[in-house]
């Protein structure tokens, strides 16, 4: 059932109505329209105690300035506990100005619930807008089985690098061992063996963690660590004069401080094992294999740790958008977030964006191109969790337009169907572990969920260690990483072949550098409910066609897309003939058949070159066009990633797919082949 | 004994004149080489791609070629045909080649020229139509064992099972 905003902000107005008694900052009582429309989402899940103002420009300037005329109205009001800024930038950060960092403030309060609390302080003409402070839940349920070695399972020569748990990896290489699951199959992965012949990484690519924190002192993670080298560790001092003090791996966002702790009663490892997944160390004769990790010269990306779970402590916006703003702050290009809202369901981008102003705006900010981290890209990347409430759509933010939402996948290479998200919002799919289908019978023997490194001092709830350096977990949560890890490798690789491009091309790269999963979607499968003798049933994959983004991802293919992609020959036709039509696999992926296309644009040079006396077109999933002469010209295709609708609605950002264009060079000759070749 | 000789004679002028004509026996023997793309219909040298054919004796073949803007070759291999001086092939993915052509060379074999021919579904020839001229060349080895090898019909290079 999709919530509306519409039903909880009658309970707000209601709250409002009763609040008829002036107070100081209000000059008159507020209208209950007034009030409805600045209380921008709903206190369901979000934290006690807390609430995020959005000022107006004015007072928001005039605070920053000194003025506390506004916290002692507040004050008046409220058992203020704080009251500062969300955000580090300066009020005078142009950057930061033009997505409204400069405007929001956090007020912690005593003795009064949310409600009560946002409708008094939305009555305040010098707050624009209140937001309720949500939590956020990591993409994974956290559950988590110990690696045991598997003796026997590929030999050496077939392995790439040393890391001796490499061959338990399946998402890295897929050998459709039985071990895994009796579904697994061969190549069911994301082909990084063959991408790795071509790059390992490269350490002037960040990528910020942005999740629990990232044991940054682990020995399969260590070496590709971003450390922040102007800062002297623990000494109080914001040595480097970033704003930020002794953030040497990164930031604990929920803290504010430098301090990345796992060591709280209840920690997850949960960030830990994400950042496993992007960049464990490679070739380093210990653990696992990380998809940017690196060919063991020091090579691999970097991982910040953006701290915004901690142990007991819940996640929530505030966490977030200060880590979005760290990351940009700080050199990351991509943003690695496993987390999604907990329970909330939306139904558009403006429906998000109205509700979580701060976050938003963070994201926004990070995306901007003045913050550009990369020398590749002209602006940075966030590739989220689609989500694993097993829910037709993309949870948020993951199903933001401009966010690369990744669905997840099993090693039987079809939808993991007991948690994956999918839909509208979704973009693309990875491995994220399939439990289910591995031995159910012996969970120490499960090898189907995702292996990586974690935090060996983990304690449980009797406070016994029950951490371990290394374990299998599954999630969206997993399936994330992989293609942030890929994503990682694509940037490095540009790096080595010195070759830019806009963010946009970038990621439509990324989009159609993929394997047709829609083809095997084609029987049923067991889903089950529950971890111990839930309810089964079979769910028809049919329910999954086309709604897995653009299909599974593949470093390889990416790699040789960053690299170039040949013309595409075509057939020079008669003014009588009809056109024919030609197959854009190499250009847009396995799913090209199937993806929605927009349109098919082509300049007057190429049309005069080509002779092409109608323009081309898309006809059944393929290139429609009629050269009439021998030439050659580009043509730019527009398609949907994802989703069969374009994510605008009457000018609106709906929950849909990201479009995706891709520019193809046309040869035109007397001969074509339809696989391309020359004769 | 005059009459043997008169034989052998004229023998060994055929002989010679083949020889000094240049004239090679077959078709099916003077495509077996290495050549690289010279010429095409309607293209400036310059804006040729780069193509290498390897036709070989035991009627398989490789091409390496490059055509767009990418850094390496794209290998390609199969089957030919040759029948007269009809050439028909067949890749490795299954995929036809994208038309039947007419073998000719030039300048004593040291050009190869390829016409495509329009044929209907029987296979009789409707008309000639692109003209490709070939020059005996081969590839570097280097660059051979570093091509992206195409092995499925419709998938980028060194495809996936899926």
């Amino acid at each position: 059932m999709i919530k509306r905003l519409s039903i909880v902000l009658s309970a707000v107005i209601c709250a409002a109505s009763c609040a008829d008694e002036l107070y100081e900052g209000v000059s008159s009582v507020p209208s209950e329209d007034s009030v409805m429309t600045k209380v921008i989402n709903t206190p369901s899940d979000a934290e006690e105690g807390q609430l995020l103002l959005c000022l107006t420009e004015t007072a928001a300037d005039a605070v920053a300035a000194g003025d506390r005329s506004l916290y002692g109205n507040i004050s008046g009001v409220l058992q203020v506990k704080s009251f500062a800024p969300v955000f580090n930038s300066s009020p005078d950060d142009e950057v930061a100005r033009r997505h409204n960092l400069h405007r929001w403030y956090y007020v912690e309060f005593d003795g009064e619930d949310l409600r009560g609390a946002a409708s008094k302080l939305a009555a305040f003409s010098d707050v624009a807008m209140v937001q309720f402070n949500k939590k956020l839940k990591p993409a994974s349920d956290c559950s988590f089985n110990a690696y045991t070695p598997v003796l026997g399972q590929m030999s050496s020569d077939d392995l790439p690098f040393n890391d001796p748990m490499l061959g338990d990896q399946w998402h890295c290489i897929n050998t459709g061992s039985a071990l895994v699951s009796n579904s697994s199959v061969a190549g069911g992965d994301i082909a990084v063996k063959d991408a790795w012949r071509l790059t390992g990484g490269d350490p002037r690519v960040i990528v910020a963690i942005i999740d629990s924190p990232v044991k940054y002192d682990h020995p399969d993670l260590a070496a590709n660590m971003w450390r922040n080298e102007g800062e002297i560790p623990a000494n109080g001092i914001d040595d480097d004069r970033n704003g930020y003090t002794d953030d040497v791996y990164g930031w604990n966002c929920e803290r504010n401080n430098g301090e990345i702790n796992w060591s709280s009663h209840k920690a997850s490892g949960h960030g830990t094992h994400v950042a496993g997944i992007v960049a464990a160390v490679n070739a380093n004769g210990t653990g696992v294999c990380g998809v940017a990790g690196g060919t063991g010269k020091g090579d691999g990306v970097r991982m910040m740790s953006c701290q915004i779970f901690e142990g007991g402590i819940s996640s929530n916006l505030k966490s977030s958008a200060i880590a979005f703003e760290y990351a940009a702050k700080n050199g990351a290009s991509v943003a690695q977030c496993s987390f999604g809202l907990i329970g909330a369901e939306y139904e558009s981008d403006a429906e998000y964006e109205m509700s979580y102003g701060a976050e938003h705006d963070a994201i926004e900010y990070f995306m901007d191109k003045d913050n550009n981290n990369s020398e590749i890209l002209d602006g940075n990347i966030v590739i989220a969790a689609a989500g694993n409430e097993q829910v037709p759509y993309s949870s948020y933010p993951a199903g933001l337009q401009n966010v690369v939402s990744v669905t997840g996948l099993g090693p039987d290479y079809l939808p993991a169907v007991n948690y994956t998200n999918y839909g509208p919002g979704c973009n693309i799919a990875a491995p994220g572990g399939d439990f289910y289908i591995g031995n159910i019978t012996s969970f120490k023997e499960n090898r189907s969920r995702v292996l990586s490194t974690f935090i060996d001092t983990i304690v449980d709830d009797n406070l016994q260690t029950a951490g371990h350096e290394y374990v299998y977990m599954q999630g969206t949560s997993m399936a994330c990483p992989c293609v942030s890890g890929v994503a990682a490798l694509g940037l490095s690789y540009a790096y080595k072949l010195g070759k830019t491009f806009t963010r946009e091309e970038f990621i439509s790269l990324l989009l159609t550098s993929v394997n047709n999963l829609d083809s095997r979607l084609t029987d049923n499968k067991l889903k089950v409910s529950g971890y111990t003798n839930g309810l089964e049933q079979t769910v028809d994959l049919g329910l999954y066609r086309g709604k897995m983004g653009t299909g599974a991802v593949d470093a390889w293919k990416f790699l040789m897309a960053i690299e170039g992609t040949p013309s595409l020959t075509v057939k020079v036709l008669d003014e009588s003939a009809k056109a024919e039509r030609y197959d854009l696999t190499s250009y847009f992926g396995g799913s090209a058949s199937s993806l929605t296309y927009l349109s098919v644009d082509c300049d007057q040079d190429t049309r005069t070159s080509l002779g092409l006396s109608e323009d081309p077109e898309i006809k059944y999933g393929k290139l429609s066009i009629k050269p009439t002469k021998v030439g050659s010209g580009k043509i730019t295709i527009t398609a949907i990633a994802g989703y069969d609708e374009d994510g605008l609605v009457d000018g609106e950002t709906q929950t849909g797919g990201m479009e995706i264009t891709r520019t193809v060079s046309i040869m035109s000759r007397g001969v074509a082949s339809d696989n391309g070749g020359w004769l | 004994m005059k009459k043997a000789i008169n034989i052998f004679v004229t023998l060994i002028s055929a002989v010679t004149l083949a020889v000094s004509c240049g004239i090679i026996p077959t078709a099916e023997e003077g495509i077996v080489a290495e050549w690289t793309l010279t010429e095409m219909t309607g293209y400036e040298t310059e804006d040729l791609p780069s193509v290498y054919i390897d036709f070989r004796a035991d009627k398989s073949f490789e091409i390496y070629q490059k055509v767009g803007d990418v850094p390496r070759y794209r290998k390609y291999d199969g089957i030919y045909e040759i029948s007269g001086s009809t050439l028909k092939g067949e890749y490795s993915d299954g995929e036809d080649w994208g038309s039947t052509y007419k073998v000719s060379f030039q300048a004593d074999g040291a050009v190869l020229v390829l016409t495509a021919l329009e044929t209907d579904k029987s296979g009789n020839v409707l008309s000639e139509g692109e003209v490709c001229r070939y020059a005996k060349a081969s590839l570097d080895q280097k660059e051979k064992d570093a091509a992206d090898v195409v092995t499925k019909s419709v998938e980028e290079v060194s495809a996936r099972f899926l």
